[in-house]
């Protein structure tokens, strides 16, 4: 099978238990997470990013519609242990997902429920705070963690369960420039080198720059989709979709506004000095002969 | 309006997990500023905040607030927490009423003002956080994540702080509603002379909007200066965890390849503006 998730016109109405009125999240997305892939989800708040991630590990299960995972039914009760044991989840939020009292026990205890032999989970935490930088803080307590230092380990707990699909909602939000580099090259590692699939949503679009495809969800429906070069340089809908593009990309953005006619797909700082350099270099070409 | 003297902090002093988080913290802050404090994960920016409202109390030296020593015991850390709003990191939490209105209203009521006034408030507040009108009766936990905050950020501003102090305020938010939010604060700052400190890990925020940025390296201050002179110390910034905005690295790209460009380039307008004439 290529596709490690499958997401067919999946509706999804959250129910007012008092009033029972029901508000429509998500509205008939249809989506393939291929095996090896790393997608990235963006979207301005509230468009049902994370409504969407808890539907990949039957936390949610659709009004209607069908998602599956490995082509297990989400909605069927009896998969339930083989689609979580595929899913890593990083939670939007770090402190909802500690459960433990000390920072190893924490990490610990995905892995536990899988019924991981004890040495090796020992091997996997240790592996995975490292992965993270957070070795020197595994017998703390994580209430005493700084929030980069918190969403450090809720990354290393999801890690330990080497899954086959990691599904991580805004993982780098509160984490430093470095942090943040740090944590996207290990998952791109892992991505790469054990083929682990990944979905990422965040809000920052130079973390989707690395992703292999992008899907932007607005009011609950896919509004644009493609690799991040197809994506980016779309910066009018981008922008009225809430979203924005990285700044290399904005720069060359205004400055085509004067017909210069750069390439619009680079995205980072070194493809946008390369072009502009190419640019400048051809212009001083042009004037110097007469 | 606000000073640090010589302040340190432990958590569990004496105990085994012992942490020294503020090493003896010198600064000023003038009334009306812009602050930007960056600094790695455990620099020690959440404490420093935390000790700047009376939630924390120095291990030593003194932290000074409006010419009020926060440590005489004639002073009311009421009047303190009213005066200096603080945004805490996580505010997800702080929510804790039925709906979102009420949740709002909760610090102008404990101020005393009236229901009337404090709705009026707060419903202003939301709007300036851009939190629709047909929210403010939900309860906040069925809030998406960036609506929470949002909420959380409307709690602070109804209370109207002359200090507004906003831990990471935009993790969570998405780009047009990060700088919806900032440009208002930024709004405000200029119209009421509101003293702002923001805590941020995105050099491009604090690049925007900061008239002076510290930066916070192992609980110590490492450098304190305008926006020009912190980012055109890259190499230093990316030793500490740090990193300068991604427009810094194409123009330092830019002139490490022989182009006429100055140092100290740190926004995309700056940037278009010198490059535009070369190009044109
Ligand atoms: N438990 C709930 N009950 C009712 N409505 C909810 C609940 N959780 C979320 N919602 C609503 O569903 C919509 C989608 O929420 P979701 O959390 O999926 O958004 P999101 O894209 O992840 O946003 P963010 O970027 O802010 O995290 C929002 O309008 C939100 O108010
Ligand atoms: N309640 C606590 N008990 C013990 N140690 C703590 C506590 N809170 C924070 N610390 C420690 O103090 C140091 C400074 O933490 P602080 O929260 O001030 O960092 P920060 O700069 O805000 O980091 P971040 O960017 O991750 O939010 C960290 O090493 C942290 O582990
Ligand atoms: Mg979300
Ligand atoms: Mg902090």
């Amino acid at each position: 099978m290529d596709n490690i998730a499958e997401v067919r016109n999946l509706v999804f109405e959250y129910k007012d238990e008092e009033t029972g009125a029901s508000a429509r999240v998500l509205d008939g997305v249809s989506l393939d997470v291929r095996r090896g892939e790393f997608l990235a989800v963006l979207g301005r708040n509230g468009s049902g990013k994370s409504t969407l991630a808890k539907h990949l590990n039957a936390i949610l299960t659709p009004t209607s519609g069908k998602v599956t995972v490995d082509g297990f039914d989400t909605s069927d009760d009896s998969k339930l242990f083989d689609i979580r044991r595929r899913v890593g989840m990083v939670f939007q939020n770090p402190d909802n997902q500690m459960v433990a009292t000390i920072v190893e026990e924490d990490v610990a205890f995905a892995p536990e429920n899988l019924g991981v032999p004890r040495e090796e989970i020992r091997r996997r935490v240790d592996e995975a705070l490292e992965i993270v930088g957070m070795s020197a803080f595994k017998r703390h307590a994580p209430h005493m963690l700084s929030g980069g230092q918190k969403q450090r380990v809720a990354i290393a707990g999801a890690l330990a369960m080497r899954p086959e699909l990691l599904v991580m909602d805004e993982p780098t939000a509160m984490l430093d420039p470095s942090g943040r580099a740090e944590v996207i090259e290990t998952v791109k590692k892992l991505n790469r080198e054990n083929g682990m699939s990944v979905v990422l949503i965040t809000h920052y679009m130079d973390e989707a720059v690395r992703a292999d495809r992008v899907i932007v969800l607005d009011r609950g429906r896919i509004a644009l989709e493609g690799t991040p070069k197809e994506v980016f340089p779309q910066v009018e809908k981008l922008t009225a979709l809430g979203l924005d593009v990285p700044q290399a990309a904005y720069l060359i953005y205004m400055l085509n506004k004067h017909g210069l006619g750069l390439d619009a797909s680079a995205l980072n700082d070194e493809e946008c000095a390369a072009e502009l350099l190419r640019a400048l270099e051809s212009r001083r070409k042009g004037a110097g002969e007469p | 309006m606000i000073k640090l003297e010589n302040v340190s902090y432990t958590y569990m002093s004496g105990g085994p997990f012992e942490k020294k988080a503020l090493d003896g913290v010198s600064l000023h802050i003038n009334e009306g500023e812009f602050i930007g404090v960056i600094g790695h994960t455990g620099s020690g920016k959440s404490t420093m905040i935390q000790l700047l409202n009376g939630l924390l109390k120095p291990e030593s030296g003194k932290v000074i607030i409006d010419g009020q020593d926060l440590s005489e015991k004639k002073v009311n850390i009421r009047d303190i927490r009213f005066k200096v709003g603080l945004c805490m990191q996580y505010p997800e939490y702080q929510l804790f009423e039925e709906t979102v209105l009420k949740d709002i209203c909760f610090g102008p009521l404990n101020m005393g003002l009236s229901q009337k006034e404090a709705e009026e408030r707060a419903k202003f507040a939301a709007n300036m956080t851009g939190l629709p009108e047909e929210l403010l009766d939900k309860s906040p936990f069925d809030l998406s994540g960036g609506q929470k905050r949002r909420a959380a950020i409307a709690g602070i501003l109804a209370m109207e702080p002359k200090v507004l102090i906003l831990d990471e305020p935009t993790a969570g938010l998405d780009p047009a509603g990060r700088d919806e939010i900032l440009f208002k604060i930024r709004d405000m700052h200029k119209r009421m002379k509101l003293t702002v400190l923001l805590v941020s890990h995105s050099m491009e925020d604090v690049a925007k909007l900061a008239d002076r940025i510290l930066v916070l390296n192992g609980g110590r201050v490492e450098m304190f200066g305008r926006p020009r002179e912190v980012f055109a110390q890259s190499a230093r910034l990316r030793e500490i965890g740090l990193n300068v905005p991604q427009i810094t690295m194409a123009a330092d790209r830019l002139r490490a390849a022989g182009v006429d460009i100055p140092e100290g380039i740190y926004t995309v307008g700056d940037c278009y503006r010198i490059l535009l004439p070369m190009l044109t």
